[in-house]
């Protein structure tokens, strides 16, 4: 132990050939990292904290043109060493845990063979020491009833557990350095902070260093040491956590705090009429078996629920994933079928033929959480927002359709320009925008947003809840707002459901169930997210 | 005015595809060399006839190809004339002119005076020789390729047309729909093709469109099945979903949201539908099962070919003209392949 110094990036400069030309990812970035302390390396996507972490045991990808600069880890030069000793490293020494934890792991192999691959592959160990090993660190990832799983797959554990097991892959070798790639994003909130709590917990015990890449500063503030601020693949700020969010100076940085979502719901009328209401609802998934596909169970994704929504008012429902809250909304817009009563603008939707259904359509849209999946990459903004309009409008001539269609881009924040591109030439916000043009276009009276913030930047979240805001001020506009998130829940909405297991467990307005939850559930779920 | 002009301007993608297109010289220089062979058989009329384009005679016009004269007209007898007879070509030359296409040969031209017992080699009047019936190869070769070339691309139409549509309704509508046809499919497949093929043709005489008729019907399967993934996988994806949100009908979904992105599989595997469509006909004609007797078709010369061992061009040209056509179809469809593959930069 001369210096506490492990890992030294100088001047890394990292530049891509895109289809789009060539990118230069990472721009003279300068990193420090000491033994045993955790960096938070945070930014917004697209900003190049990947590309760095990636850098170090340089596993990036075949398309790099130039990779600049020095990395000093123990006093070697990684981007100098030849092949073998980096691959000596990784895995050893550098150890990565990566975001999704659902294709992380080989789905073909047990749990077993993936650790002690890794454990073989840098150690000559015998059969039982290695066992002993992979147990070992399976109890200091903390995946409970480590010896009975051995044998397990990756499709028998849940996704927290998953990312257990690759934590535990990371730390079977005692690496000095671990880079983890947005560890938790993919995972529950409840789940998310007990997988942060074990990191911490580790890194005391063995003096590891972490390299936290993240774009939620909540989970910085609560764990890192250190932090450095990324942005347009160059380092804004570097500073200690206390330092950084107490005092900090460069304006992104402020900026990137100031981003947590905010503000209150906007005022309805308690009296308005009803837009929607739900009786009683239940979905059943039939689980199907044998040749001739015989219903043998059903899933019972959403059970029995019941809800009323306002003319203008927003309906927040939250749950972790796999609660039902999806579903509930498809079934309301009767995109799946459903048992019970949805009576919508005095309509029962379960009694109404399929052709009458489709004009009532226009009355009642859908906003997805995944910009990149809910439009269809081969056609224009302009053709995407028209769509709706030919089906319910089509006696509008060409021109008045594209007047509609401009204002309605101008509504939510672009510019008539884009009208004739293609989805792939926008950001994820801009997309999430275009999205709620095609929805807003038919001057709906009901909108389901099912998660349409999570796959975004906190900056560009606050400004989608701020524009959400004003379109239902404009057109009293009812929303259903699932979300996972409940801080960007609590910005929009009036009354609340939490949802667990396809049930309700808890409803009230908003302030009551954000301030004085009654059941433990919602209280867990309130304390992993505002504390973190 | 904004759909011309969508049609006119090549999309990103597509451009991108061109060039990866053109990057692959193997599949471009096919490509080019296909085109010119094209070229030169499509018209196959005007390249290679047994009657003139035009003839003057008597200050009058005739047009021999389009339009059967009798005989009389030039002071000779029979029903149909025979203009590579020397004493027509005499009386026309004497009273007029007439313009002959670049070689004298149809494919069922028989050459009367080959010199040489049948089949005759190589010549300067038959340059690929000619075969037991005294027909020119050459002439046969240009036919035969036509049809092939024009065979392939029809039943490679109709059959990718048929295999996309089924292929989409089983995979948008999925459950009971699709666990049928999935099963009718697995047990069509089933079929031994040839044998059926076989057994049909003893029955009924065969012609180009029954044959591509019968074919059909064993080709689609393989494509829907690509097409059936496909929109298995699409049908899933939010914009599928938002669409049927906006009320859209479900046959403007397919056509509109599911179909163009499923296409680029279809469109990956139509080249080795249209390669096999090739190999088919000329198995079926090598064994006597294909197009009627007398037709030109490679199929034909390879099996005289295979029963004049002692005439090796007819082998030769037979086994060149297979290969070659088979090589440039194949290099053609990767290179079509690897332009769509967005894994490939």
């Amino acid at each position: 132990m001369k210096s506490p110094e492990l890992l030294n990036i100088k001047n890394l400069s990292v530049t891509f050939s895109t289809s789009s030309g060539i990118v230069e990812a990472v721009k003279k970035v300068n990193l420090k990292i000491n033994k045993g302390e955790l960096l938070a390396l945070v930014g917004e996507s697209g900003s190049g904290k990947t590309v760095t972490g990636l850098s170090i045991p340089q596993l990036l990808p075949n398309n790099i043109i130039s990779l600049k600069g020095s990395i000093v880890f123990n006093g070697m030069d990684l981007l100098k060493q030849p092949k073998n000793i980096i691959r000596e490293i990784r895995g050893s020494r550098i150890s990565m845990i990566f975001q999704e934890p659902m294709t992380s792991l080989n789905p073909l192999h047990t749990i077993e063979k993936q650790i002690g691959e890794v454990i073989t592959q840098h150690r000559p160990l015998t059969k039982n020491e290695t066992r002993s090993r992979i147990i070992e660190s399976l109890h200091m990832a903390g995946l409970p009833e480590a010896e009975s799983r051995l044998g397990a797959y990756p499709h028998n554990l849940s996704g927290g557990q998953r990312q257990r097991v690759m934590i535990a892959i990371a730390l079977a070798n005692e690496p000095d350095l671990l880079i983890a790639d947005e560890p938790t994003t993919s995972l529950d909130v409840t789940i998310q902070a007990q997988i942060l709590q074990q990191l911490k917990d580790i890194q005391a015990r063995t003096n590891m260093a972490i390299l936290f890449i993240t774009h939620d500063l909540g989970i910085v503030e609560k764990i890192a040491d250190r932090v450095a601020v990324m942005r347009h693949g160059e380092i804004v700020e570097t500073g200690t956590t206390n330092n950084l969010f107490k005092r900090p100076w460069h304006i992104y940085t402020r900026h990137l705090m100031d981003a947590e979502p905010k503000g209150d719901p906007i005022k309805f009328n308690p009296k308005a009429p009803k837009v929607i209401e739900v009786k009683n609802v239940s979905v059943n998934f039939p689980v199907k078996k044998g040749l001739l596909k015989k219903t043998i169970d059903y899933i019972r994704a959403v059970k029995n629920v019941s809800a009323v929504i306002r003319q203008g008012q927003t309906l927040g429902v939250v749950g972790e994933s796999g609660s039902g809250k999806t579903t509930l909304g498809m079934a309301l817009l009767r995109l799946e079928s459903f048992e019970g009563k949805v009576i919508f603008l005095g309509q029962e939707l379960n009694k109404i033929k399929a052709k009458s259904m489709r004009q009532l359509r226009s009355n009642m849209q859908i906003v997805f959480q995944d910009p990149y999946g809910s439009l269809n990459p081969r056609m224009t903004i302009g053709e995407i927002i028209e769509e709706g309009l030919q089906v319910h409008n089509p006696e509008l001539h060409y021109k008045e359709r594209r007047e509609i269609i401009v204002s309605t881009l101008k509504e939510v924040g672009l510019k008539k320009e884009m009208l004739d591109k293609l989805p792939h030439e926008f950001s994820g916000g801009q997309r999430q925008r275009i999205a709620l043009a095609r929805a807003l276009v038919l001057n709906p009276k009901f909108i389901v947003l099912d998660e349409p913030t999570s796959s975004l930047d906190r900056p560009i979240q606050a400004q989608i809840i701020e524009l959400l805001r004003d379109i239902q001020k404009k057109h009293k506009i009812s929303y259903m707002f699932i979300s996972h998130d409940l801080k960007v829940v609590r910005a929009l909405s009036h009354y609340v459901l939490v949802m667990r297991e396809g049930k309700i467990i808890e409803q009230g307005p908003a302030q009551e169930v954000f301030e004085e939850p009654k059941e433990e559930y919602t209280k867990t779920l309130l304390a992993a997210t505002m504390n973190v | 005015m904004h759909t011309i002009q969508s049609i006119f301007s090549l999309s990103p993608t597509s451009r991108r595809r061109l060039k990866k297109f053109k990057a692959n010289r193997r599949g471009y220089y096919s490509l080019l060399i296909f085109i010119v062979l094209l070229i030169f058989t499509l018209p196959a009329e005007f390249i290679s006839n047994n009657k003139p384009l035009i003839v003057s005679y008597k200050n009058q016009l005739y047009f021999p190809l389009f339009i059967d004269y009798p005989e009389s007209v030039f002071g000779g007898f029979l029903a149909r004339t025979d203009y590579r007879d020397q004493f027509i070509k005499d009386e026309i030359n004497s009273n007029g002119w007439m313009i002959w296409p670049p070689f004298e040969y149809s494919y069922r031209t028989i050459n009367k005076n080959p010199g040489m017992p049948v089949p005759s080699p190589p010549s300067v009047e038959n340059p690929l020789g000619t075969d037991n019936q005294s027909r020119d190869v050459l002439a046969r070769l240009i036919y035969g390729f036509r049809t092939t070339i024009l065979f392939s691309f029809i039943l490679t139409f109709i059959s990718s047309i048929i295999g996309i549509t089924a292929g989409a309704l089983q995979g948008y509508f999925g459950g009971f729909i699709d666990l049928t046809m999935q099963r009718f499919i697995e047990i069509w497949n089933g079929l031994p093709m040839l044998f059926l093929l076989i057994i049909l043709f003893s029955i009924l005489s065969p012609s180009f469109w029954l044959l591509i008729g019968v074919l059909v019907l064993f080709t689609w399967a393989r494509l829907s099945d690509v097409v059936r993934a496909e929109v298995l996988r699409a049908r899933n994806f939010d914009y599928i979903k938002a669409a049927r949100a906006l009320g859209v009908s479900n046959y403007n979904i397919i056509r509109k949201h599911v179909l163009p992105n499923a296409m680029v599989a279809a469109i990956t595997f139509i080249p080795f539908t249209f390669s096999s469509a090739v190999r088919m006909l000329i198995v079926l004609d090598f064994l006597g099962f294909g197009l009627p007797v007398g037709s030109a078709s490679l199929g034909e010369l390879l099996a005289q070919g295979r029963a004049n061992i002692h005439a090796p061009w007819l082998g030769i040209v037979g086994f060149l003209s297979v290969s070659i056509t088979l090589v440039l179809v194949i290099f053609i469809g990767e290179a079509i392949r690897d332009a769509f593959d967005p894994k490939k930069i």
